[in-house]
């Protein structure tokens, strides 16, 4: 199933959540949408799945218009971020429900769910009630409560932000593994770049609304396409164009009115006569590598990310790959 | 997943697949789509128009009518045209104003003294583990379904000039009968407050105790983590998170004493609003009367208005943290101390009906602290009397019928107006909330003038062309005339005024639940009766439940409509059955009413602790593990 956004606009009274939003995700795409909270991304997802109805554009589903289809005729499945777990309802019974909606016979129905509960490490569980299951738990039910369906389409709405950072990895590699085996086109909400950066096929970066940059990871992280996505994704140091500094870096080119910027691990220490002196006023040793601020003698702060080892107070010179350097605009 | 599908499942998936995503007809795309799916909306919104129309507003505009168009004589012709006359008929009554404030007074000072007794009682309950505490609860809730208007009878027996209490304190020598305490103050005034607070307090309870419970108790841990003591905590974060709760009560509690008839009239207190218009409800072409009721309805939405303002706080508990409420076990003299606090209360609550118990067996009671000849001649009376026996079959009819209207029509509204945008959204807020403002006495006069002088035919006919009539003198019309048989109208009736408590619990209700978990419903492909029969409604039917049970109690006991709403006995509620057999010159009247009380009384106790017994059971298979 391919799903086609068309100009997607929406308002939540005078305030314009959306504005006009395009985009394209492929069949069996896991397809990231990543940006701060507020940008617009959930209501995106929400849309998708019938909650909203658009205030302009359109929603395709392969050819199929799904302006003013319901949410139960649309057969997403949507992985809440607060897991939505019937309260009254066993583990069985969730995640039997979207099976019994569709009338599917009792003995199929039992395998299914078992074997859904089977993927999840949940099957252990099935008769016990919500309310008894910690929070990764209640995730692992709504996500084989969405994939036993086997639903057009699965929608992400930052599952793992409620669970600890370990549950969090280990998640992480269960939804990749599951949609992987499955290929059910896929979107996915979140504000973790990280997540975004390990799972995504493709990224979306949102803000106030608009999409900024869509692309590979490795193009989302490398070739960011405005000085928001940039520092969104990743640690950056950004230069006026126009500064002494960022022309001392660019080998003279330039002195325009943009910005250059470059990632903290490009910074590379030189011979005194080949870099940039600075001094190192603060550093993190974290054994794959150096955490350094380095302070030029204009008094800019540049983050750096070294492999040699350097304490506070050294005096360094460094300098950049000029392919490494980013430039923007503005 | 489905790497390891087999074959089968594999052409199950495509069947249901199809089924789940197949257009419904072909061809057809983008927007137009909408108009084939049935939402709720579509589908409840009509009928409940209709209902409305049919039963609360034209009633309504034949009162008005009533009250604001005044036909007067200009040029030897009668016109009719829009007047306050009637109101400054009213205003420029010393004797009504006064009516307007002992009833205003009473409300205050009602709903005032029922939040300090229930917010204590509601903590207490909700956070402590003490002796008797279940037992204890039940009793509370048994004091919801004590009629206050019978307990009024054993509260005079015990309180009036010449009652127990002063007899017992003048055998004390503290009270000289040449000079009895008047207990019951000024006629009666002070008498029907107490009565009220005793009657009304579980109810401000059981809604703060809602509300309370409802507060993540996570709130609480992080005020007091950040070095808020025990009080501050309950000032600065409890007590704003239970507002909403507690002014959802105390309106309750205000309209209910503001409006209530049965107490006034038992203590024969003739000054106020009730009263008074109870009494013109006799005369209906006394336009004053429904100018009465006119202003009462002002009052009394004013009120509704500042506190639906105050109570809107939209604290619905998204992701409601796990951990489960903390309760404190009272152990030794604190356990005691506790339930003994509790005991005292309900004992004093539950005194005039004591008064009614020990009148019920009185053959003789006449200046004396205790009767001094009993007889349990009374209960056999009542079950050979056709009058009484009737009368309680009748009652449960009318008030299982009415509750059974109210879950269905309480749940579909509550979850219209908490879940959908409409237009007339606020129109259908206003009319299911209403009722409240409607004292029982003014919708049965209503019912009564618009459905037994003129069964729609009239109205219809009148829209229609004469031609017409005759479509609407149809024997199936004669089901809405109350004189030929009460039994729809009254149904109705008590339904009707009922809503807002259905309305009220399925909202809250809603409220509490979060809507993902209908989205989630939905976003599995249920449709939305799917999901309101297996979601929604298992989701809040302790709640439903819990207003059910409400309306059919006030259902059992209201006066108001089955005294003007029936005429002929074989269809008398048991609260008129009482009136009637009061009203009996024997001696023995009141023992036999008191009787017939104890039965009432007796029936809803069972039917309570019974409910209650449910709603525990599937409270606990709800919500624990």
């Amino acid at each position: 199933m391919k799903i086609a956004i068309q100009n997607l606009v929406k308002n939540f009274g005078t305030n314009r959540v959306i504005g006009g939003v395009s985009l394209e995700i492929q069949s069996g795409e896991l397809f990231f949408l990543l940006g701060p909270s507020g940008c617009g991304k959930t209501t995106v997802l929400r849309t998708l799945a019938g909650f909203y109805e658009p205030d302009g554009g359109e929603v395709l589903f392969d050819t199929r218009h799904m302006n003013g289809i319901p949410p139960h005729e649309r057969n997403t499945a949507l992985v809440f971020q607060n897991y939505a777990i019937w309260p009254h309802l066993t583990v069985f019974e969730n995640v039997a429900y979207g099976l019994r909606v569709r009338k599917v016979a009792e003995t199929e129905l039992k395998a299914r769910v078992l074997k859904a509960l089977q993927q999840v490490k949940m099957d252990s569980y099935a008769d016990r009630r919500p309310a008894s299951l910690s929070g990764g738990q209640q995730q692992r039910v709504a996500l084989a409560r969405a994939m036993v369906v086997n639903p057009d389409v699965l929608l992400f709405d930052e599952p793992l932000s409620n669970l600890d950072a370990r549950l969090r990895l280990e998640m992480r590699d269960e939804i990749k593994r599951l949609q992987a085996e499955t290929k059910i086109t896929s979107l996915y909400v979140t504000h973790d770049q990280e997540e975004a950066l390990s799972l995504a096929s493709r990224i979306g970066v949102m803000n106030k609304g608009v999409l900024e940059q869509v692309g590979l990871p490795y193009d989302i992280y490398n070739k960011p396409a405005t000085k928001f996505v940039a520092s969104f994704i990743g640690e950056i140091n950004l230069l006026p164009e126009s500064s002494l500094l960022a022309q001392k870096i660019h080998c003279g080119v330039g002195g325009g009115k943009g910005t250059v910027g470059f990632r903290p691990e490009r910074v590379k220490l030189r011979s005194a006569d080949n870099g940039i002196a600075a001094k190192v006023i603060f550093s993190a040793y974290l054994g794959s590598k150096n955490e350094v601020t380095l302070e030029t003698t204009d008094g800019t702060r540049l983050k750096a990310w070294l492999q040699d080892y350097v304490k506070e107070g050294d005096q360094v010179h460094f300098d950049v790959d000029a392919k490494h350097l980013l430039q923007f605009a503005e | 997943m489905l790497s390891k599908l087999t074959v089968a499942e594999i052409s199950s998936i495509k069947r249901e697949r199809e089924r789940a995503v197949a257009p419904r007809s072909a061809g057809v795309c983008g927007f137009k789509k909408q108009e084939r799916y049935w939402t709720m909306k579509k589908l409840f919104l009509p009928p409940l128009a209709i209902f409305f129309a049919l039963f609360l507003v034209y009633p309504l505009i034949t009162l008005l009518g009533g009250a604001f168009m005044v036909e007067k004589v200009v040029n030897g012709h009668a016109v009719t045209s829009f007047s306050l006359d009637y109101f400054k008929l009213i205003f420029e009554n010393s004797f009504y104003r006064e009516c307007f404030t002992n009833s205003f007074i009473i409300a205050v000072i009602t709903t005032t003294l029922t939040i300090a007794l229930s917010l204590p009682l509601a903590m207490l309950f909700l956070r402590y583990e003490f002796p008797a505490k279940k037992a204890l609860n039940v009793l509370l809730l048994t004091i919801l379904v004590l009629p206050p208007f019978v307990g009024a009878i054993g509260l005079k027996q015990f309180l009036s000039r010449f009652g127990s209490l002063n007899l017992l304190l003048s055998n004390l020598g503290l009270v000289n009968m040449s000079d009895p305490v008047d207990w019951l103050g000024a006629g009666g005034f002070v008498g029907i407050i107490i009565l009220q607070v005793l009657h009304l307090y579980p109810i401000m309870m059981l809604s703060t105790q809602a509300a309370l419970a409802n507060i993540d108790p996570s709130l609480r841990d992080a005020a007091r983590n950040l070095g808020a003591g025990g009080f501050h905590t309950f000032r600065t974060i409890t007590l704003p998170l239970a507002m909403p709760g507690i002014f959802a009560g105390s309106s309750l509690v205000f309209v209910a004493a503001f409006t209530d008839l049965g107490v006034p009239l038992m203590f024969d207190f003739q000054a106020t609003v009730p009263t008074q218009i109870f009494n013109l409800v006799t005369q209906i072409d006394n336009p004053v009367g429904y100018a009465l009721v006119v202003l009462t309805l002002v009052v009394v939405s004013l009120l509704f208005v500042l506190g639906k303002k105050l109570g809107e706080g939209d604290y619905a508990m998204m992701g409601r943290s796990s951990s489960q409420l903390e309760v404190t076990t009272l152990r030794g003299t604190k356990g005691l101390l506790a339930a003994g606090a509790v005991g005292l209360l309900i004992f004093i609550s539950l005194l005039p009906h004591i008064g009614v118990v020990i009148q019920s067996f009185a053959a003789r009671w006449f200046m004396t602290i205790l009767p001094t000849e009993w007889s349990p001649e009374f209960y056999s009376e009542i079950f050979n009397l056709k009058i009484t026996v009737t009368s309680i079959r009748n009652s449960l009819v009318y008030a299982t019928s009415s509750a059974v209207v109210d879950v269905f029509l309480g749940m579909v509204i509550a979850w219209l107006l908490v879940r959908e945008k409409f237009v007339g959204r606020t129109l259908l807020d206003v009319l299911a909330m209403l009722p409240l403002a409607l004292p029982g006495l003014v919708l049965a006069f209503a019912y009564f003038v618009t459905f037994s002088k003129a069964p729609l035919g009239p109205l219809w006919s009148e829209w229609l062309g004469t031609g017409t009539t005759k479509w609407f003198n149809q024997a199936w019309l004669d089901a809405f005339d109350p004189r030929k048989n009460p039994t729809l109208v009254l149904v109705i009736a008590y339904a009707v005024h009922r809503i807002p408590f259905m309305v009220r619990a399925g909202y809250a209700g809603l409220q509490q639940t979060s809507v993902t978990l209908e989205e989630a419903s939905a976003n599995l492909g249920a449709g939305p009766l799917r999901t309101m029969w297996r979601i929604t409604l298992p989701l809040i039917g302790a709640n439903l439940i819990a207003g059910a049970l409400l309306t059919f109690i006030f259902a059992m006991l209201d006066v108001s409509n089955g005294m003007i709403l029936t005429l002929e006995t074989q269809f008398y509620p048991l609260t008129k059955a009482i009136y009637a057999v009061m009203g009996r010159i024997t001696p023995t009247a009141p023992s036999v009413a008191c009787a017939l009380g104890v039965l009432a009384m007796a029936v809803l106790a069972a039917g309570l602790i019974l409910a209650s017994k449910l709603l525990g059971q599937k409270m606990g298979r709800l919500f624990r593990a």
